[in-house]
């Protein structure tokens, strides 16, 4: 499937932004991205064809980048930042509950932990670098929104609120 | 000019200007490295500088033909007044340096360098099959501590990952080092691999997905200093230190590529380019690198067969060069030779006299292409008519590129800048094309002359307008597909894109290259040498195969075996009775269905090109000689004469046999032809060739 009409025109406008087309890569996957979900194969190509770059350097920017998915992620993505000012003030443990309250079995260590709801619409990743936001620690990343100071019971209640809606939403468009 | 060590420490500024006022504006410094003054040209990079005076500084991402990157840290070096240890292959040197490779700081940085490289390295070297030939392993051995303080668990990775059906790749070897990527991004600039993820996670892959397809993917294998990248037609075969290394010819490439054949026991195991800055710099071909392996000794035909009462029979050489003679005494014979055969054996066919007529099968270009090669790789505009170099020559498609893109020697760009446009219905070299009219067959006449209305002003389509616009700079070059330049009809329009090029200037001379491009390995010795005798087209009504198929003769002698194309022109031999002499048979030729056609009376087994000495002569007109580096298939048990033979042996033999003396040993060979032909006065074996390639 390929991009849509308003994403191509976006990434020829990026392309027109630059002295150099190579520098367009970066903001044209990330627009490439926001349409799909994640870059997959033909999306990668479709970009840099797009730009008239070299196959290869779109999959060695795509894989650089951490924010940037190469393989297939669910609608609604949580990424709880685990680094030191979070972990001081409990990120493990809004995690660990997040977990609980959504039926996540999570996997791997600290530093990989993660885990999706059974229906795939919902994921919890503990694998993120901080997102400067220490000063309301702990906090997740949720799509494009900060989730912050999710230090009681009641504001996990409320995120994991958010988060089914969001899965239901997902769930429907895809309908 | 040098500044004294006194002076710098004094004052810098004060040394440095007295320096500019004393010595004339030159493009040369001079520095210290460990003590000795060396002097070199601007922009030379340290590493090269030290290695022009043999202080060979350790690298592995640094190669003397890629861009320097500074990926590896492996060559740390101190520099008086930096506060750091600097990398000494992208620092570019200066007047008045002093450098140390071997201070303790040095010595402290390269130490910790392999200790970080090794900490991850699977240290496999009894199975890895560069050991013996690793830069890694040569590096921890001359600039390593021995021992590691790394505990922990090793990460883990693919093992035997198959690019491709060439290429192996061990993932958990790899030092990314990133010449493997560099070399696909800039000398062949398909981009054929990637580096995948970042930092620790890092590895080589292909880029989306995609295939491994480029035909220079031998190359990597070489250059990768560890055993990351290996070949899957060499794996497990052998050790190096069980190999002999001898210096050859590409068999198949008419660019010449010059190559090392590496034999063990005599068998042909592996080729590797062998660095030779004219013709292949130190790149070749997968054709050449792979396809050219002579097939395992003992399965291919050994003695010559002879047939009696309708059957072929295994005889000796003595016999089979009676039988072969038989056919020719008293007989009309002609000969057709392939145009891959040594300029020894035209020459044994162009004094020796084996038949009334010579031909070329199959049919190669009428005359010879002006200019050179390295002329073609510094042109301006180029163009390309008919063919596809990178698909058919590959070797010659870097040639055009250097012209376009610029390149890497010894750690300096230089070249580039030129223009191409194709005319040809496939195009390689796509990417770095300023334009592709497509055309083919009859089409391509049609789009030349319209480029030459465009080029000369006259007129011509938009798309051809905008080609001419980019071929305004000279020097230039044309290079034609032979079916296009053959084709009478089109004599008069290649001279017309000839002038409206300017490719020869008014004295006749070419600063580039102009002409068509025979992909057969020694087309131009054969057109050299057999010229005046031969129709240069067998199947004309004058040539060999034309006369034998009109029923004028009785016996035809083939000579060789040809690549690319069916291998023997069984449909053009009427009523004639025909001699084989090949090196392509199985050892069961005889009995096997379909191997030898009914019209072969006599087979003469040849031995492979990298069995035989000779000479080949480029499509640029380079003569190469090179000597035998394997043994030829022999008859077990047999006397020495009992084996294959080079094909101008054979050809000698034979001619000794019908009583036309001809010396019968190569020197004796060459010391004739010596007095008509430049190519037997070269001394094989003496190519010119800057280094062996340093790096592996
Ligand atoms: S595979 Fe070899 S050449 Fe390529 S980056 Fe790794 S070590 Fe370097
Ligand atoms: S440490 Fe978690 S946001 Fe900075
Ligand atoms: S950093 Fe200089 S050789 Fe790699």
């Amino acid at each position: 499937m390929s991009l849509s009409v308003t994403t191509r025109d976006a990434i020829t406008a990026e392309v027109a932004k630059y002295p150099y087309k190579k520098t367009a890569l970066l903001p044209s996957l990330k627009l490439a991205q926001k349409e799909k979900g994640w870059l997959s194969t033909e999306t990668l190509a479709e970009v840099a064809d797009l730009i008239g770059l070299p196959h290869s350097h779109a999959i060695e920017l795509a894989t650089f980048y951490a924010m940037l998915f190469t393989e297939k992620v669910a609608p609604v993505r949580v990424e709880y930042c685990l680094q030191l000012p979070c972990a001081l003030v409990g990120a493990e443990d809004a995690l660990a509950k997040t977990a609980k309250l959504l039926d996540v079995q999570l996997h791997g260590e600290r530093g990989t932990r993660h885990g999706h709801t059974k229906d795939h619409l919902i994921e919890l990743h503990g694998t993120v670098e901080c997102y400067g936001a220490c000063h309301r620690a702990p906090m997740c990343r949720v799509g494009d929104d900060y989730k912050e100071n999710l230090k009681t019971d009641d504001d996990l209640q409320r995120l994991v609120a958010d988060l089914k809606t969001r899965a239901a939403a997902a769930k429907s468009q895809a309908h | 000019m040098t500044t004294t060590a006194s002076e710098k420490k004094d004052s810098p500024a004060a040394s440095s200007a007295s320096a500019a006022q004393a010595a004339p504006p030159s493009d040369t410094v001079t520095l210290t490295i460990d003590g000795q003054k060396v002097t070199a040209k601007k922009g030379t990079l340290l590493v090269e500088a030290a290695r022009a005076v043999k202080n060979e500084i350790p690298v592995f991402c640094y190669h003397d033909k890629l861009k320097p990157v500074g990926a590896c840290r492996m060559c740390l070096v101190e520099i008086e007044k930096m506060p750091r240890l600097q990398t000494a292959c992208t620092t570019p040197v200066a007047e008045g340096m002093v450098v140390k490779t071997k201070s303790d700081m040095a010595t402290g940085g390269q130490n910790a360098t392999i200790a970080l490289l090794l900490a991850n390295h699977p240290l496999d070297c009894p199975v890895c099959d560069k050991g013996g030939e690793c830069p890694l392993q040569d590096n921890t051995f001359a600039h390593g501590v021995g021992t590691s303080k790394f505990e922990e668990e090793k990460r883990h990775k693919d093992k035997a990952f198959e690019l491709s059906e060439n290429i192996v790749l061990d993932r958990e070897r790899c030092i990314l080092c990133y010449r493997c990527v560099r070399f696909h991004d800039e000398v062949p600039g398909d981009r054929a691999l990637a580096v995948i993820d970042r930092g620790s996670h890092g590895e080589i892959g292909l880029a989306s997905g995609e295939q491994y397809t480029s035909p220079f993917q031998g190359n990597v294998v070489d250059i990768c200093p560890v055993g990351a990248l290996t070949s899957r037609h060499y794996r497990f075969r052998s050790r190096p230190w069980d190999l002999k290394s001898q210096a050859g010819i590409a068999a198949d490439d008419p660019t010449g590529s010059n190559v090392w054949i590496d034999t063990r026991d005599g068998r042909v195991l592996r080729l590797r380019p062998r660095e030779n800055v004219d013709v292949n710099d130190a790149w070749i071909a997968d054709a050449t690198r792979w396809g050219t392996l002579p097939a395992e000794r003992s399965e291919r035909l050994a003695q010559p067969l002879v047939r009696k009462g309708g059957k072929l029979v295994a005889v000796t050489w003595f016999e089979g060069l009676r039988a072969a003679a038989a056919l020719v005494r008293n007989h009309n014979t002609g000969v057709v030779a392939t145009p891959a055969l040594t300029n020894e054996a035209y020459g044994v066919l162009a004094e020796g006299g084996l038949g009334d007529a010579v031909s070329v099968w199959p049919r190669i270009a009428a005359t010879s292409p002006q200019g050179t090669l390295a002329g073609l790789s510094s042109s301006k505009s180029v163009v390309v008519v008919g063919c596809d170099p990178w698909s058919e020559i590959p070797m010659l498609a870097i040639a055009v590129r250097r012209a376009l893109v610029p390149f890497t020697r010894d750690g300096i760009a230089t070249g580039g800048g030129g223009k191409l446009v194709v005319i040809a219905a496939e195009n390689g070299l796509a990417r770095d094309s300023a334009a592709w009219l497509k055309a083919s067959g009859a089409d391509l006449a049609r789009a030349v002359a319209d480029l030459c209305d465009a080029l000369e002003g006259k007129g011509g389509s938009d798309a051809a307008k905008k080609a001419a616009a980019q071929l305004t700079v000279r020097p230039s070059s044309l290079v034609m597909g032979p079916a296009f330049a053959h084709e009478p009809g089109n004599a008069a329009l290649v001279k017309r894109l000839q002038a409206a090029l300017g490719v020869v200037d008014d004295k006749g001379a070419c600063a580039g290259f102009s002409g068509a491009v025979d992909r057969y390995t020694n087309a131009r010795g054969a057109r050299e040498l057999l010229g005046d005798k031969a129709a240069l087209d067998a199947a004309s009504a004058a040539g060999v195969l034309g006369r034998a198929g009109a029923g004028a003769l009785d016996t035809v002698i083939v000579v060789g075996d040809v690549p690319h194309c069916a291998g023997f022109p069984v449909d053009g031999l009427g009523k004639a009775r025909a001699v084989w002499l090949t090196a392509s048979l199985p050892k069961d030729a005889s009995t096997k269905a379909g191997a030898v056609p009914d019209v072969v009376d006599v087979v003469l087994p040849l031995a492979h090109v990298y069995e035989q000495g000779g000479a080949f002569t480029t499509l640029d007109g380079r003569h190469q000689g090179f000597d035998a580096a394997g043994i030829p298939p022999s008859v077990p048990g047999a006397g020495p004469d009992e084996r294959a033979k080079a094909d101008w042996y054979a050809l000698a033999l034979l001619a000794a046999e019908l009583g036309r003396v001809t010396p019968h040993d190569l020197k004796g060979l060459r010391a004739v032809l010596s007095t008509k032909h430049a190519f037997a006065r070269i001394p094989l074996n003496r190519n010119k060739t800057r280094t062996e390639l340093t790096v592996v």
